[in-house]
């Protein structure tokens, strides 16, 4: 009989067919959804996590295991209807500040915090303080995170969080920050709340933040 | 003097893992597979090219150097390295706009995996497409009695990115397709640029970085494995 054990496996080793099948089985026998999302595929991304920071593991096979982790949520969410929402721990609006085009660092970051069980909304590249002010306003989101890749452009990071000031909405959000030339110093100076340097203390970092 | 020239470059996979960061551990197999065959599909979709401008070195001072056709780079690293030199190529060297399309094709489907796999191709095609442009300056050089140094680009060490400005004004980057955009980011993004010193350079020339580099705790020459206090200029 399938079990979660082995649901996990099948996330760690990223085996799309193996989790599709896995997950078929054990609603067949009459398992929660919620639970097959927590137990099975949540708990499984956890390992990948802990694997890749030890460093068993490495980007590609967190991605891939990321993308048969959502595979298996394709199959769930559907059945789990507005219990949904209660699986969420939190909501982030991520985007790449203006002038500043930078995409794959963001898009690894947020299917990581997917996968950890954040819904994201993507606001893209290219992203004015006004668009982020105005996204937080319609999202009200848990954590606004911001991405630059150059020297040139996070100073535009600055420029979101005195927005927030001003539009009084910097009590109601936590900011976290990231990106090549970013720093734990650079993020403590600016008034972010939070700082990674890569997508799995991201995450980490991210949970923190809700606390 | 303008020289511009393609190159045939091939992709190393060990390369590739390398920067993808698996720090000397080994792939899955499935993982390898996807990174062959993604190095296969970068490989049909890049145009290695460069284009460089050879300058005469007018005079430098500890903080700037002063080129032909009233140039002024700001940098203590880049001065100490032209006041060793005659001439300064400026270059700038891409593989072109496809695989640019290709990988935003992909996010937006969805693939992750497979865009972050050829982003990793596409910045090992680049840095062979730079390191053959060096080779070929540095046999220019030789063939002159001289040598050529390394290459500095702004945005590194102490030179400022918005110096890019500077060595577009010198460099015709449109000549291959490549745009500087207001943060002086170039389009397409595997794009690289920078400055190689070509002069009578002895092997125990004293790299800059330990003249006077003032970043060294966060060198990123060293966290690519270069560790420049222990090897020359050359
Ligand atoms: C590979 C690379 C290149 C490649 C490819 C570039 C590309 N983007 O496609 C090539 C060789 C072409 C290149 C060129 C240049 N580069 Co370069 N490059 C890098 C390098 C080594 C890695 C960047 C990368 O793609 N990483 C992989 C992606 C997935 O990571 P990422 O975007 O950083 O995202 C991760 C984290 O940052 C974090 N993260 C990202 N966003 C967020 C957001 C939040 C909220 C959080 C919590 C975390 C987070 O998680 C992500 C996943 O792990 C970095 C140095 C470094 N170690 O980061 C320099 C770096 C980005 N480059 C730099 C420079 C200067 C240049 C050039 C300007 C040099 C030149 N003059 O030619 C050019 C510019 C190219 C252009 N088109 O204009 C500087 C930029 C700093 C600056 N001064 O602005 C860096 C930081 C190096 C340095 N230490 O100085 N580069």
């Amino acid at each position: 009989m399938a079990s979660y054990e082995e649901l996990q496996q099948g996330v760690i080793t990223a085996d799309e067919g193996k989790v599709e099948d896995l997950v078929r089985q054990l609603l067949a026998a009459g398992n929660n959804p919620l639970d097959i999302i927590a137990r099975g595929l949540t708990a499984g991304m956890a390992i990948v996590g802990q694997k890749m920071k030890t460093g068993e593991m490495f980007i590609p096979e967190v991605l891939a295991s990321a993308h048969v982790m959502a595979k298996g949520m394709d199959i769930l969410k559907p059945l789990v209807g507005d219990k949904l929402s209660s699986i969420y721990i939190g909501k982030v609006v991520f985007g790449t500040v203006q002038g500043d085009i930078h995409n794959i660092g963001k898009k690894i970051v947020s299917m990581l915090l997917e996968s950890g069980g954040f819904v994201v909304i993507d606001i893209g590249v290219d992203v004015p303080a006004a668009k982020f002010i105005e996204a937080v306003k319609r999202e009200q989101p848990d954590i606004l995170a911001l991405s630059a890749l150059l020297t040139t452009t996070i100073p535009r990071m600055k420029e979101v969080i005195q927005a927030l000031s001003s539009a009084n909405l910097r009590d109601r959000v936590r900011v976290m920050v990231g990106g090549a030339p970013v720093t734990q110093s650079f993020a403590d100076s600016i008034g972010a709340d939070g700082y990674a340097p890569d997508a799995v203390l991201a995450l980490e970092r991210a949970k923190q933040l809700l606390d | 003097m303008t020289t511009t020239g393609t190159v045939e470059v091939v992709i190393d996979q060990s390369e590739v893992v390398r920067r993808l960061g698996y720090k000397g551990r080994e792939p899955s197999s499935s993982s390898a597979s996807l990174i062959r065959a993604c190095i296969e599909k970068t490989s049909q979709l890049i145009h290695p090219a460069y284009i460089y401008e050879l300058r005469m070195v007018e005079r430098t001072t500890e903080q700037e150097a002063f080129l032909e056709g009233s140039l002024c780079f700001s940098s203590r690293i880049v001065s100490y390295v032209l006041s060793r030199c005659e001439r300064a190529a400026l270059f700038v060297a891409t593989i072109g706009g496809a695989l640019d399309e290709e990988m935003s094709r992909l996010l937006e489907k969805g693939q992750l995996l497979e865009a972050t796999l050829l982003d990793a191709a596409g910045t090992e095609a680049v840095a062979q497409t730079l390191f053959r442009l060096r080779e070929n300056i540095n046999r220019l050089a030789i063939a002159e009695g001289c040598r050529a140094t390394v290459q500095f680009s702004p945005g590194y060490c102490d030179w400022d990115l918005s110096q890019q400005k500077v060595l577009f004004q010198a460099v015709d980057g449109k000549a291959l397709g490549i745009r500087l955009t207001d943060a002086c980011w170039m389009m397409p993004r595997k794009s690289v640029s920078g400055v190689i010193g070509i002069g009578h350079l002895g092997p125990g020339t004293p790299p800059p970085c330990l003249a006077v580099c003032t970043k060294r705790e966060s060198c990123h020459h060293k966290r690519v494995g270069w560790d420049p206090e222990k090897q020359p200029l050359l």
